[in-house]
């Protein structure tokens, strides 16, 4: 009972603020001066990665607390967050190369960022595709938590990356520098209200893929024990 | 209007329909990518939902089973 209104209250906020995210990203903020309404592609390209981020470190915690505790649930937990912020990097590998042709003249360029940012996915793709090769169950979450973290480390690098190297890709625009931000105030909210959008999309799959996992994880036992139980019958 | 800004505006509104294609592909590519975790969400529980009706199959056969040794077993009891 108590579950399903929290499902009912997740779900009707997370509609309304991402229709509300789409509607001031399209049509309320203003067109950008220089590259006219293309630039709208940022709110969901930035919007979208900050919580694949936050996914990647909530991967950290889950395979800390699974080196520390060899609880399953962490495994699965992380496996899940794994997952949505691979899907929320390929939504920022894929609109960034879009957003970059109109704008740069170019699909994409190996800076430090576009390449490090590959290099991210690819660790959590292979975080998430290595455990199908793994057939001993014990070392498969030990292996997946290891890359887990490696993957979580390479974040900040990610980050930095515009900082540390001269790039193409513009410096950040959250804790940037002073005239990185933008300024103009329905800009401002687009991509705040993008950004929380994809938060609560974020917790919404978190949840429900989590549920999926720990419903498989108790029927997985339940058909083990009536394999037993057909044995002696 | 100055004739120059009158061609630079209109330069500037071509260039602008021009990289809208751009923004609705991006868009788009939004929504396929959340609608195809989605389904696999939705793949995975119809997966349960399967895995549960095979499982209560199995019961049912078991319970089966187990009401026919117990009147089996009551039988023998009576004789």
């Amino acid at each position: 009972m108590f579950r399903s209104l929290i499902n009912a209250v997740h779900w009707v906020l997370l509609t309304v603020v991402m229709l509300l995210a789409i509607y001031w990203a399209l049509w309320v903020a203003p067109p950008d001066r220089l590259q006219g309404d293309v630039q709208r592609i940022f709110y969901f390209h930035l919007g979208s990665i900050w919580p694949g981020f936050l996914a990647f470190f909530y991967v950290l915690y889950t395979s800390v607390r699974y080196l520390i505790s060899r609880n399953e649930k962490w495994d699965r937990r992380g496996l899940i967050s794994g997952e949505v912020g691979l899907a929320f990097s390929t939504i920022v590998l894929v609109t960034g190369p879009i957003w970059a042709k109109p704008t740069w003249g170019v699909w994409w360029s190996w800076d430090a960022r576009l390449t490090s940012m590959v290099v991210l996915w690819l660790i959590f793709l292979g975080f998430i595709k290595l455990r199908d090769y793994i057939d001993n169950p014990s070392i498969r979450p030990r292996i997946s938590a290891v890359l887990g973290i490696l993957g979580a480390l390479m974040v900040p690098f990610v980050y930095m990356s515009t900082r540390i190297f001269e790039t193409q890709h513009p410096k950040p625009v959250i804790m940037g520098e002073e005239d990185s931000g933008i300024m103009d105030p329905n800009m401002r909210i687009a991509l705040m209200l993008a950004l929380a959008a994809f938060t609560l999309l974020y917790l919404y799959f978190q949840r429900r893929g989590t549920e999926i996992l720990d419903a498989k994880n108790r029927l997985d036992s339940l058909k083990a024990r009536i394999d037993l139980l057909e044995e002696d019958a | 209007m100055n004739p120059e800004n009158m061609v630079a505006t209109a330069e500037t509104a071509r260039e602008a329909s021009d990289r809208l294609p751009y923004l609705v592909a991006a868009y788009t590519a939004v929504w396929i990518i959340l609608a195809i975790y989605l389904l696999v969400l939705w793949l995975r529980n119809r997966k349960l939902r399967e895995t549960i009706a095979q499982l209560e199959t199995r019961v049912g056969k078991l319970d089966g089973q187990k009401s026919i040794h117990e009147e089996r077993f009551e039988a023998g009891n009576n004789q």
